[in-house]
């Protein structure tokens, strides 16, 4: 799949400019895979620089080399590059850009590093306010106390 | 969603937010309900229950009447679910009762509240089982062991009938669970009757076109499916009721069947399946790949028994892993009355090819 996008006859050339200002030349067939920038496209056929205004240079760079290369080996290994942060911004960024793989992928490797953690280490890694009451929640550790057997340290 | 902020956070549109939990076991899920009101209610939403389900279908569990005592087969058992990867990745006999990752029914309830006759059916990770309540009446109650939770006892409807043959299965159409009771009466007539979850009444249904042969019905995409034999044509049919249409139809077996002994259909890699005995040396599984269409049916497994002489071997194939080399099934021995479990790691698919002894780790 890597090998078709790259040797696509179509050599159009697509400026897309993250929200720092960074700028990144890419194919048309690669940047059609985002779908929010094939939306613009559609819009305004002659655009030359497309602004991407939530996403900064680092990330837009992180996106743009997965639709290059994404296939299962890679997708596999994708993820383990990047800390919690990152991971959340990505998905952010595939969100806004409409690429439905990529934001499968992350969303699936956010799930695997929280899985079976605490409800308090899911509070801070997604900035979460607990607004249940003290006595709400005690209840439902109570009533659900064979949910909680097992829990991986934070 | 109320959220702390904090400079340079990633907040996220409660749509994603969904999407990440989606991927979570239900046991996490139900923990996360701590985390704030939200996530309280997510297993009640009906949109995050259909994402969740259309990711975990790949998990696959086995339920299973587990009996504490052989001796004392018939009165007390209770019923547990068990992971098939947690099934395929054992090694000894004792290991799988101590351990975690299975839950039993009956444990939760006191041991005289309720009487398990029977697992009717599974369907979406939800059982039906037909059980006899303290009133001493036969009722069904649906059980879900991944949130555990049982719902009420429903009554059969009274009959002087002998109803032994319920089926459960998932109408699409309208989303309902629904469970067909089959009663054969002694004067040669026979009714069926329908259930609805969420009505939670019991309506008729226009009589079987033919008696089917088996107890229980394989359900299959919004269809119940049992196998019966057609007098006039001689030969085995299947009998599919269409649960949202609720009408009948007929499906034909593999072309040029003979007389086969030991007919089943079951449900396998999500296709259904139709199991015979051969020659009583082999046991053999064809699988129809595309439903309802006759030129559609392959022979997937064709395996030599390992019998002992003068005793009848009962095999029941229960799981078929995705990519179709591993296949559990269990075996019912009238003698010992002991069921195995065992699994198949290196069969190869064949077509007419005979495959050599399976060997099997029982647990």
């Amino acid at each position: 799949m890597a090998e078709e996008k790259s040797q696509a006859s179509s050599s159009k050339m697509l400026t897309l400019k993250a929200s720092d200002g960074v700028l990144f030349e890419v194919e048309l067939n690669i940047a059609k895979e985002m779908k929010t920038v094939q939306a613009y496209i559609d819009d305004c056929e002659d655009i030359e620089t497309i602004p991407i205004p939530n996403v900064l240079g680092k990330h837009l760079a992180i996106v743009i080399e997965y639709i290059k290369k994404t296939n299962e080996e890679y997708d596999a290994e994708f993820e383990k590059q990047w800390n919690m942060d990152d991971l959340q911004l990505l998905l952010l960024a595939a969100n806004y850009l409409n690429i439905s793989g990529l934001q499968e992928c992350l969303c699936k490797a956010i799930a695997k590093r929280i899985e079976n953690k605490s409800p308090e280490y899911v509070r801070k890694v997604f900035n979460i306010e607990n607004d249940h009451s003290p006595e709400e929640e005690a209840k439902l550790r109570k009533e659900y106390k064979w949910a909680f057997e097992g829990v991986d340290k934070d | 969603m109320q959220r702390r902020r904090h400079p340079n956070s990633a907040i996220f549109p409660d749509e994603l937010m969904l999407e990440i939990i989606s991927w979570l076991p239900v046991k996490h899920i139900i923990q996360l309900r701590c985390v704030n009101k939200f996530f309280k209610t997510l297993i009640f939403d009906p949109h995050f229950v259909r994402m969740h389900l259309n990711k975990s279908r790949r998990n696959s569990n086995l339920a299973l009447p587990w009996y504490r005592n052989l001796d004392k087969y018939d009165e007390d058992y209770r019923l547990i679910t068990l992971s098939i990867p947690y099934v395929l990745g054992i090694q000894t006999q004792n290991q799988y009762a101590i351990s975690d990752p299975y839950y039993r029914l009956n444990d939760d309830l006191n041991d005289d509240s309720i009487i398990i006759r029977k697992i009717v059916g599974s369907c979406n990770g939800l059982l039906c089982v037909l059980s006899i309540s303290s009133s001493d009446e036969h009722c069904l109650c649906f059980w879900n062991p991944a949130t555990r939770t049982k719902s009420n006892e429903f009554m059969v409807f009274d009959c002087d009938l002998n109803c032994n043959m319920f089926s459960f299965g998932y109408d699409n159409s309208s989303q309902t669970y629904k469970v067909v009771a089959f009663c054969a009466e002694e004067s040669g007539c026979n009714k069926v009757k329908v259930f609805s979850l969420g009505d939670n009444s019991w309506r008729d249904l226009q009589c079987f076109p033919l008696i089917p042969c088996h107890d229980d019905g394989v359900h299959f995409n919004g269809t119940i499916n049992w196998l019966a034999y057609h007098n006039v044509d001689n030969q085995y049919v299947i009998l599919s009721l269409d649960l949202s249409t609720e009408t009948y139809t007929h499906l034909l077996l593999p072309l040029g069947l003979d007389d086969v002994d030991g007919p089943m259909i079951v449900l396998l890699g999500d296709r259904l399946c139709f199991c015979h005995d051969f020659e009583e040396t082999h046991f053999v599984i064809w699988q129809m790949k595309d439903f309802g269409v006759q030129n559609s049916w392959i022979q997937l497994f064709k395996v030599r028994y390992e019998k002992r002489i003068g005793f009848v071997v009962r095999w029941l194939p229960l799981y078929l892993s995705g990519n179709g080399d591993t296949l559990i099934w269990a075996e019912a021995d009238d003698i010992y009355r002991e069921i195995f479990i065992y699994s198949c790691i290196d069969i190869i698919p064949c077509m007419a090819r005979e495959r050599g002894c399976c060997n099997g780790r029982c647990c």
